[in-house]
Parts: structure tokens; C-alpha cells; sequence
């Protein structure tokens, strides 16, 4: 049996409890963009995964996502139920900590996968056919691209790729979803034609702070113990949140004559989102050139391409979609085995299969998250429908889908 | 080389910020109209 590490289970342990805030964080972070009427439909969006994945997950996900391989596409089913996963290590994964503080730390990341695509379709989702949506789609698509990606026996990983912390599993496969989402629903009400402003940007500030605070456990925390492989993670990640809230900031400066909080908060998740796959492989330096593309590269195609086109409610696609995506193919490049021997060198090394291997990734992962959201969508909304109707869309989600209020003003 | 690029686009954000008007030109837009005060110009004019 291999020995456990007091330090290193400490830290996964915290940095799963960390990666757990993140949940109702994004809640927090979406809530304010979304208009009064909706604020609490948008937070139970967020909270309601937390419950719901963590059943899953220990039903039946972590065993799809990291059981014994099957063939490189799915894990077995030996793991269900979470049977023969116990406090012994599992040294295919992590030799140091205890196989369930792994398992635990894996179930915050399913957690917080589908409610980053709640925000596509904020303001007009009917709640039941919500639940049935993120049920199908982290086990038709989140534990099979994780098994591809992160397992032991995964044909992606098999390959190559790298993915330190999530920027493929996580933030493509959630972003790209949402664009469909968006596409399949529509848009809102009245989108277009009236101003459906952030109600509430003192909320989407904490949020961001949250989730900043958070993306130390997501990023640091998956290099699985608290050596020096975790300080590179935590420092990168700051640095790359910093240029990209700084350059997502100054676009909209330019663009907009003002620098908004709000487009400060954006370019922040935006940059921790270009950096979660490149965290435990590059320098700083390469932290401060990810997150400056991503910020402004993520200001640029929500501004410009998505936005008046497709009503991706609260810029899902743009941040996490295209976040995800540069930093999946800037890993590419910055990539350097000088920080992690493990990983591999990159293109500015020489090594242009990296690159290769990174938008193979990219591509294939992109592909069948949009196929399967678009079958599973259209399936939901054959048999139960997907949006609310006018008059409840009209009236707001809170009142109409859960009988509640968020503001008594006076009351 | 990423250390240079890294501290040019620091550079090139700074200058941006330098240049970009700052929060007195939008008192006139956000502010209500009693609050502004006349320029010098509108004053002559009138």
C-alpha cells in the first residue's frame, strides 16, 4: 500500500472544499447580470448542481469518468456506488492521498461544469426540463470527454493531451454547450429591442471574488499534492487573472469610453478560465500571455461576434468557450517541461505535435459536446418542452418556477 | 522573448489608460442636468 501524505490529502481536501464555492459563487456571478425577476431561478441554477451532480457523481459519474477503461472511451462500471473506492491510494491517479479525497475532489469539477451553461440559457429554462438537461448531459458528456482526457486508458490523454485542470473537459465542453443551448432556445423575450441590464453588479463583483478565490483550488489543487507543482499552478493562475481583468478592461475602455467593473470582473473569469489548462505547465510569463489573449480575445468575440447574433444570456460561450479554447491551444505553446516533467514542451521549445495534438483535442471535444447537447435538447423539449411560456417568461422565473421573490422592498 | 512581449503589452495597456478620458466627461451624461454647470461658452452663447 502506498503511504499517504498528511500534506497533500490536506490541500486536495481544501481545494475541493475550495472548488465547492465556486458553485454558488458562479451563482453569485450570474445572479447579478440577470434582471430582478430572475435572480433567484439564475442562483438555484448554480446551487441545485451542487446537490445534483454530487448524487450522480457518486452513483454512477465517477466511475463512467475514471473507472477501469473501456476501450478508451468510458470507464467501466466496477465504481459504482463508489465500490472499491476507499481511503487507500490510487496510485493511477494520485499515490499520496486517499482514492475518495480524489474521487471528492473530481465531483466539485462535474459539480460546477453544468451550471457554467446555465447562463446561456438564463431567464427562460423551465426548471424540470433544467434538471433532466444537466442530468443527461454530465453523463453523456462530461464523464465520457473526462474519461478521454484525464483517465487512465483515455484515448485523448493516450494521445498527449494536456489539459492540467479542466480547460478542455470544463470550460470547452460547458461553453461550447451553451452556445447550442442558446442557438436551440432562442432568445428572449424582448432581446434586442429592450435593455436587459445587469441588475445587480455588486453581485456579479462578489462572484467574481469568489470564484477567483476558488480557481486556486481548481488550479493549484490539480497538481494533487502541495509541493512545488502547486505554487507554479497558484502563481500562474493569479497572474493570468490579473492581465486578463486588465485586458479585457482596456478593450472595453476603448470601446465603450468607460472601464466597467463589470467588463474588470468578465476579463478576470476569463483569464482564470485561459489558464486552467496551461497551469501546471508554463512560467509566469507565459501566465501573463495566456490571460492577456484570453481577456482580449474573449472581450473581442463577445462584443463583436456574439453579441446582437445569438442571446448567450450572460456570455457563457464567450468567456468559457473561447477561454477554454485559447487556452487549450496556448498550452501548445508556452507548454515547457521545465515547470513539469510530467507534461511536455511546446511549440516555442520546438515542439510543433503539441500544437497539434492540443486543437486535435480541441476540435474533437468541441464536436461531440455540441452534437450531444443539440440531441439531448431536442429530446427534452419532445417531451417535456424546454422553454416557459410567455406569459411566465413575461413574469420572471422566480415567481413562476419557484414561488419565490428575491426583493421585499418595504415589506 | 515572453518576458519582453509580456512587458510591451503592459506597456501598450498603460498608455491606453493615459489617454482614455477619464470619469469627468461622463459626469455630463449620468449627472442630472440642475448639476451641471454651464461652460463658458454655453454662457456667452446664452
Amino acid at each position: 500500500m502506498d503511504a499517504i501524505n498528511g500534506a497533500d490529502t490536506a490541500w486536495v481536501l481544501l481545494s475541493a472544499a475550495l472548488v465547492m464555492l465556486m458553485t454558488p459563487a458562479l451563482g453569485l456571478f450570474y445572479g447579478g447580470m440577470v434582471r430582478q425577476k430572475n435572480v433567484l431561478s439564475t442562483l438555484m441554477h448554480s446551487f441545485f448542481m451542487l446537490a445534483l451532480i454530487s448524487v450522480q457523481w457518486v452513483l454512477v459519474g465517477y466511475s463512467l469518468a475514471f473507472g477501469p477503461d473501456k476501450g478508451g472511451v468510458i470507464g467501466g462500471l466496477e465504481w459504482i456506488g463508489l465500490n472499491g473506492v476507499g481511503i487507500e491510494p490510487n496510485p493511477t491517479y494520485a499515490a499520496t492521498i486517499p482514492h475518495q479525497a480524489f474521487m471528492v475532489y473530481q465531483m466539485m469539477f462535474a459539480v460546477i461544469t453544468p451550471a457554467l451553461i446555465s447562463g446561456a440559457f438564463a431567464e427562460r429554462k423551465r426548471f424540470k426540463s433544467f434538471i433532466i438537461f444537466s442530468l443527461a448531459w454530465s453523463t453523456l458528456v462530461y464523464d465520457p470527454v473526462a474519461h478521454w482526457v484525464w483517465a487512465d486508458g483515455g484515448w485523448l490523454r493516450s494521445l498527449g493531451a494536456l489539459d492540467f485542470a479542466g480547460g478542455t473537459v470544463v470550460h470547452i465542453t460547458s461553453g461550447v454547450s451553451a452556445l447550442v443551448c442558446a442557438l436551440v432556445l432562442g432568445r428572449r423575450l424582448g432581446y434586442g429591442k429592450e435593455a436587459m441590464e445587469p441588475h445587480d453588479t455588486t453581485m456579479t463583483f462578489i462572484g467574481t471574488a469568489l470564484l477567483w478565490f476558488g480557481w486556486f483550488g481548481f488550479n493549484a489543487g490539480s497538481a494533487l499534492g502541495s509541493g512545488g507543482l502547486a505554487v507554479s499552478a497558484f502563481v500562474n493562475t493569479n497572474s493570468a487573472a490579473a492581465m486578463a481583468a486588465l485586458a479585457w478592461m482596456t478593450a472595453s475602455w476603448l470601446r465603450h469610453k468607460r472601464p466597467s467593473i463589470m467588463g474588470a470582473s468578465a476579463g478576470a473569469v476569463a483569464g482564470l478560465v485561459g489558464i486552467t489548462p496551461a497551469a501546471g505547465f508554463v512560467t509566469p510569463m507565459g501566465a501573463l500571455l495566456i490571460g492577456f489573449f484570453a481577456g482580449a480575445g474573449c472581450f473581442f468575440v463577445v462584443e463583436y461576434v456574439v453579441r446582437g447574433r445569438v442571446d448567450d444570456a450572460l456570455d457563457v460561450f464567450g468567456v468559457h468557450g473561447v477561454g477554454g479554447l485559447l487556452g487549450a491551444l496556448l498550452v501548445g505553446v508556452f507548454a515547457t517541461k521545465a515547470i513539469n516533467p510530467a507534461g511536455a514542451d511546446g511549440l516555442l521549445l520546438g515542439n510543433v505535435k503539441q500544437l497539434g495534438v492540443q486543437a486535435l483535442t480541441v476540435g474533437v471535444v468541441a464536436l461531440y459536446s455540441a452534437g450531444m447537447t443539440w440531441g439531448i435538447l431536442k429530446v427534452i423539449d419532445l417531451v417535456v418542452g424546454l422553454r416557459v411560456s410567455q406569459d411566465e417568461e413575461k413574469l420572471g422565473l422566480d415567481t413562476t418556477q419557484h414561488g419565490e421573490v428575491a426583493y421585499r422592498m418595504g415589506a | 522573448m515572453e518576458l519582453i512581449l509580456a512587458l510591451v503589452l503592459f506597456a501598450l495597456m498603460i498608455g491606453v489608460w493615459a489617454f482614455m478620458p477619464s470619469g469627468d466627461s461622463l459626469v455630463a451624461e449620468h449627472a442630472p442636468a440642475a448639476m451641471v454647470e454651464p461652460t463658458v461658452g454655453q454662457l456667452s452663447t446664452a
